[in-house]
Parts: structure tokens; sequence; C-alpha cells
């Protein structure tokens, strides 16, 4: 078990956040973090890196406690925020000052990723644009090659050949000892990237499953007009939506139908569910 | 360099040392930024507070000149240094309060002490060092001369230095003797000697004289070092609990703090120490006592090492428990 | 600000305590000493003195004469007077004797130097090797001297 939360409990000043919140994520997995404005997904990112300290109950990260920030613990965590922060440096020079703290960490790697990317790693970091920036923290954690990244918005910013670029890079990296997690508003950017999906909202964990499990139990294909199903809209193509899945039909997962039909029908959704967690 | 082992999870020399020269390289056109005000700073003080005035000189006071403007070069030394380090104890923990920076400054793989000590030394050892190197510079520079000639009013001997300075010669004729920069630690050893007295003792064989030196060098280094930990300790807690204007808000809280305090003492210390009329006074005459004091020993001060020491442990359960 | 930020105003209201406790140590010990003083100054007042002498000070005593002699003996102090030097007046018999009253620390003037001494006309009053004793005209006009 990677990450394990027990009835946690967080609020900002009085804004309740999370109540009795239980989520276990195991490594091996590139988990996809989706939730509303304000359902507290960089809340949840930042209590498990010990950015934030719950109120109540307990979180349990690769044998740690997150809030203690134990060097070692540290060391196996790389944490990629919204707002990024880089000095005035040349990443090259830059990762030579973090390579002591990160025992994994890989200089070939790191070139290589710059050089997928298309960033210069000799250009001073201050003169480049904000998703050249992007890339580059990108770039250097994948190549601290840490137990746990996390990442924030990590396509924000992010040009249409470099979002491609980031998911063959982390589908590449993505091992069985490691653990990945996204949180994005961008749902399409998760296409062909994520294994398993975590729908936060109103305080609580709605899901938490595999890809393959939501295609196992869910069909996404084009509704006759007066199919009943947990989401719908209408597209070019017709009616568009996801049903419950009672033929054993293949689909491909649509995420952002599937994030919809979470938030509209919760209670049905967890029913179908059940009590899967992703597990190996 | 080498990957540093995590599995000391307090203290680590390799890991320290990688985080102080990661600290170093990042912050470096900050630090040189902030050695350029040391040096101007530093030059225009020392030019306006011209320790070289001719009513130092003992041609005009008779007063002895070098004795003079040591006094002077100390005092410039000290309130510079002090200016100095508190500024760079109120941006101590800059990085650990500002949104962007400290993500990367929190969960940098280094322990809180680490993080700790190092902003320590950045506020104590490091300012200190520069300070000293760039104060004895500036002054000897400053006190450089270019040229002389005569005050033709007083007809007296006159050098005057590049940066404005203008110093009678000491001698007569064309001797001109540079103004020493001289040893601004010496204010120890002449405090330590100012607290000496002289009591009279009556023993076996009589009355005699003893001398006796209340704050000894020793004693006298450390309130020294004492008063300036305290002060930059301070800084560094305004430092971490608040996050923008840090210095003002840390002076605010704190000196009103002491009004309140300094007002409790005085009402609990009026009511207190209120000598009854016949304790003091015996018809027209009042009795009061000065006698000496048998005094503790001025070592016990040492114990208010605990000061500093406190604010040390707060800032560091600070650091341990800093949220963003 | 957090609670343990509350440890640091525990600590300064510690100092202050602890301040409080020594001062007020040696504040009793001060009034000890001060009431020791003022009994002796009682029994100098209650004996009959004929002669006072200044001898070998330089204790800055100014002589003058009583304006109202209230007490019995005929001398009376006016002023501030430290309470260490209480010992320097000594009675023998009728005579009262005042010597030292020097200054055991390096200071370069007496320590004694607010003290009138108030005389009736009955009283001798002599010094010998005391430069700062001075005896006003009043006194000199009364006694003729």
């Amino acid at each position: 078990m990677m990450i394990r939360m027990n009835q946690l409990d967080f609020s900002y000043r009085k804004k309740n956040v999370f109540s009795g919140l239980n989520l276990t994520l195991s490594e091996g997995h590139v988990y996809g973090l989706l939730g509303k404005n304000g359902a507290g997904k960089s809340t949840l990112l930042k209590l498990m890196c010990g950015l934030l300290f719950p109120e109540r109950g307990e979180i349990n990260v690769m044998g740690y406690l997150p809030s203690a920030r134990k060097p070692a613990f540290l060391s196996e965590l790389f944490f990629i925020p919204e707002e990024i922060y880089l000095p005035d440096l040349k990443m090259s020079a830059y990762a030579e000052l973090l390579r002591p703290f990160y025992p994994r960490f890989d200089r070939q790697m790191l070139e290589e990723y710059m050089e997928e990317f298309e960033v210069s790693l000799d250009e001073r970091m201050s003169r480049m644009s904000y998703g050249q920036r992007k890339k580059a923290l990108i770039c250097l954690g994948l190549a601290c090659n840490t137990r746990l990244l996390v990442m924030d918005e990590p396509t924000n910013g992010l040009d249409i050949p470099s979002k491609s670029h980031f998911r063959c890079l982390i589908a590449s990296v993505a091992t069985k000892d490691r653990c990945i997690i996204i949180s994005t508003h961008q749902v399409r950017d998760l296409d062909n990237l994520i294994d398993a999906l975590v729908v936060v909202e109103e305080s609580r964990i709605l899901v938490n499953v595999t890809t393959d499990r939501i295609t196992e139990k869910l069909v996404f294909k084009n509704l006759e007009e007066d199919e009943s199903a947990l989401f719908a809209e209408e597209s070019v193509k017709g009616r568009w939506g996801v049903v419950v899945n009672e033929n054993g039909e293949d689909s491909k997962l649509d995420m952002e139908l599937f994030f919809n039909a979470v938030l509209q029908h919760p209670e049905k959704i967890r029913a179908i569910f059940g009590n899967d967690k992703v597990n190996d | 360099m080498i990957n540093c082992v995590m599995m000391k999870e307090i203290f680590d020399i390799c890991r320290f040392k990688a985080l102080a020269w990661k600290y170093y390289r990042e912050n470096m056109k900050t630090i040189l930024i902030f050695l350029g005000v040391m040096v101007v700073v530093t030059f225009m003080v020392v030019c306006k507070f011209n320790p070289f005035r001719m009513e130092y000189t003992s041609l005009y006071t008779g007063s002895n000149y070098l004795d003079r403007y040591y006094g002077m070069f100390a005092k410039i030394f000290w309130g510079l240094l002090g200016f100095f380090l508190l500024f760079a104890a109120s941006y101590s923990f800059a990085d650990f309060m500002s949104g962007k920076k400290s993500f990367g400054a929190l969960l940098l793989p280094a322990s809180s002490f680490e993080k700790l000590l190092l902003a320590i030394l950045n506020s104590t050892v490091v300012v200190f060092l520069l300070h000293v190197a760039v104060f004895y510079s500036v002054a000897h520079v400053a006190c450089s001369y270019k040229y002389t000639g005569f005050k033709e009013a007083d007809k007296i001997a006159v050098a005057e230095s590049w940066s404005g300075f203008s110093y009678p010669v000491l001698t007569s004729g064309a001797e001109i003797v540079h103004p020493k920069v001289g040893n601004v630690f010496s204010v120890v050893d002449r405090f330590s000697e100012s607290s000496a007295y002289t009591r009279e003792v009556e023993d076996g064989t009589g009355v005699r004289k003893e001398r006796t030196v209340y704050f000894t060098p020793f004693v006298v280094w450390n309130l020294l070092i004492m008063y300036w930990l305290y002060f930059v300790f301070v800084f560094m807690w305004g430092s971490i609990t608040f996050r923008k204007r840090s210095a003002l808000l840390t002076i605010l809280v704190h000196g009103l703090f002491f009004l309140f305090l300094g007002w409790l003492v005085y009402r609990v210390g009026t009511v207190f120490w209120k000598i009854p009329r016949e304790e003091a006074m015996l018809y027209g005459l009042y009795f009061y006592n000065t006698g000496e004091l048998v005094p503790l020993s001025a070592s016990w001060l040492l114990l208010l090492y605990i000061v500093p020491l406190t604010y040390v442990g707060i800032i560091w359960k600070k650091l341990k428990n800093k949220q963003v | 600000m957090k609670k343990y930020d509350f440890c640091l105003l525990a600590l300064y209201v510690c100092l202050v305590v602890v301040f409080f406790v020594i001062a007020w140590g040696y504040d009793q010990t001060r009034r000890q000493e001060r009431r020791k003083g003022i009994q002796y100054f009682e029994e100098i007042y209650r004996t009959p003195v004929k002669t006072v002498v200044f001898q070998d000070t330089d204790a800055a005593i100014v002589v003058d004469g009583a304006v109202q002699n209230q007490l019995e003996n005929g001398l009376e102090f006016s002023g501030s007077f430290d309470v260490r030097y209480a010992a320097c007046f000594k009675i023998s018999g009728d005579t009262l004797v005042f010597s030292g009253g020097r200054s055991k620390h390096n200071g370069s003037y007496p320590d004694i130097h607010n003290l009138k001494l108030h005389v009736t006309r009955h009283i001798r009053v002599d010094t010998i090797n005391a430069p700062n004793v001075r005896i006003e005209r009043t006194l000199t006009e009364q006694d003729g001297i």
C-alpha cells in the first residue's frame, strides 16, 4: 500500500474540506485525481506530501507520516505544484544541486526527457516561458526516480505536442514500484495516461477504481433517443452517453462522461463499483 | 556531487553541505546585491561619521587622537553589524513563507534541523564574516590619502583622503601618519577592565586592597554573543511567523509587549517597594543605602542564554509544523 | 501566532519574576541595614552630647545652628545620609565623634555630601583633619566663634 488515509478530517479556517475521508492508493499505478473546482484535489495532494496536516485521522505514505517530513520520506517524493518556482539557473546546474538529495537521480534520463520536450539544459530558467519551465520541472521530477510522483495540473501551460510527449513519458516511467498521481481539470489530457481514477467531491472520495474496472462495469456508446443513461450528452455524432455494461461490451473509457456521471449519480456509481479499491 | 544517504534523520554533514551549496548557488545574485549594499552603506556611514574630523585630533583638543577615532570606528562597526544582522535575520525564512518557493523549501529532502541551522548560520556567522571583511576593506580604502595641502587659515598641514576626509598631519612636517583602523574587538577588553573594582578586605594580616574584575573577558564575549543572538533570533522568529513586513511586525509585537510588561513591572514595583516613612526617615534625615551589593558572580548572567535558545526552539517547532 | 509563541510570554514573565525575587531579596537586606542605621541614630539622639568632633574624614558635612531644638540632646541631623556610614558616628562619654566615612570605592568624591548637623549653642564643635566639614556663619555668630 503506497498511500493510506483513514478517517481524515481537514478544514481551512471554518470551511470544511474533508470529513471522515478514506483513501487507499497502491504502487504500480498512474492515478488521475478528478473533482470540481474547490473539491479539495490540491488539498488532498498537499496532505499526501506533508504540506498540510490533518486535524483528525491518519495518513500513511510509503510507511511514513508525511507531516514529519523526514528526509528519507522526502527523497522518495517529488511534488510538482500548479504554481511552479525555479531559480535563475540553468537546468544543468540546478539538477546538479538537487542530485545529492535524490538517491536515484539519473542525469542521463534528464537529458533524454529534456530533449524529448525540446527544452534546453543550458538555458537560464528565468528566460524560459511558463510552459518551458513546466516541462523542465516535469523532466526533473521524472529524472529523480522517486517512488511517489505527485503532479498538480501538470499539463497546464503545455502545448498540444508537449501534452503528447508528457503522456508518452509518464507511460514509460510508470513501473510497478512507483506511484504517480496526477490531479487535473483537463480530463482529456488523461486519456491513455492513467490506469486508475479517483474522484473527490463534497469532502469525500466518490470513486477509486481502475480504468479496466470502469470499462468492465460501464459502457460508453451512442445511445438511442429514449435509452436511459447514467449520463448522456448531445454531440455531433448523436447522443453519447454511459450506461451500465450488462452485456459485457467493450468500449473506450470516456473520462469526461464518466466524471459527469459520477457527479450526477454518485450513489448509483458507488453501488455499481461497491467497495472496489485499486489493489494489486 | 555524490548522493547523500538519507538514513540520518536529524543531521547529516553531506546533506547539510549540499543544502548550503544549493542555497548559495540559487541565491548568489541576492547575496551579491546584499554585499554591494553592505559596501555602499558602510562607505556612506564611515564618510558621514568621519572619525578623522579636526576636532578629534590632539592639535585641537589635546585628547588622545587615536583613542577617539578607535571609539568611533568601534561604534560604526557594531552599529552597522547590528543593522545587517537584523536585516538578514528578517529574511531568513522568506523562502518558507512565500507561496511558490515554499513547496520546494519544505519538500527538499533535508531535515528541518539542517534547514534551521543553515538559516542561523546565514544570519549570524556569514553576515558577521562578510561585515568584518567589508568594514575593514572599506575603512582602509576610505583612509587612503590622495594629496596633502595646507589649511591656510590655521596653518596646519592637512592630508585629504580621496573619499573626502581631511585630517591634520600628526607630526609637523611632511610625514603623514595614516589613521589606522583599530581593533574593534578591543571593546571587550576595555569593558572588562572598566568593570574592575577594588575592595578593602580584612583578613588575618590586616586590611588589604583586592582588585576584582566583575565582568571577565569570557563573560563579556558571551554576553556580547548572547545579546546579538537574541536580536537575531527575535527577527528570525518574526520571519517565520509573519508572511509580510515581518521586521515591522516583529518590532511592533515585541515593542508593545515590552511596553505592557514595563508598565506591569512599574505598577507592581511601586506597590511592593513603597518604603514606609518610618523606615526611611528619622526626623529631618533621610536614610538611603547604596552599600556595596555583594554581587552575584557575573557568570550567572550566562543563564540568560535560555532566552535566545527558547526562541530557537520555537522557531524549530514552527518550521517543523509549517504548512502551506 | 501559535500557542507555543506563548512559551515566550511565559519565559519573559518568569524572568521578570526571577528579577523581582532577586531584587526583593536585596531590598530586604537593604531595609534591614537601613533599620539598623535608624536605630543607631535614635540611640545617638537619646544620648546627651556636649562636644561634636569631626576627625580624619573627607566627608562633606555642614554644621549649622539649630533652628528649633526639638531634641533633648541639642543636636539634629538633616539632609540625606548613606546608612552604611552610620558607624562612623561613635559616642564616647558626652562626645560624639565622626571619623572615617572615606569612600571605599574608586570614586573621587566623598560619599557623604548631603548631611547637615544642627546644633544648639551649648554644644562645642571641633574639626581635626576634616577639610570638607563646613561650619556655617550662623553658628559662628551665635557662639561668638
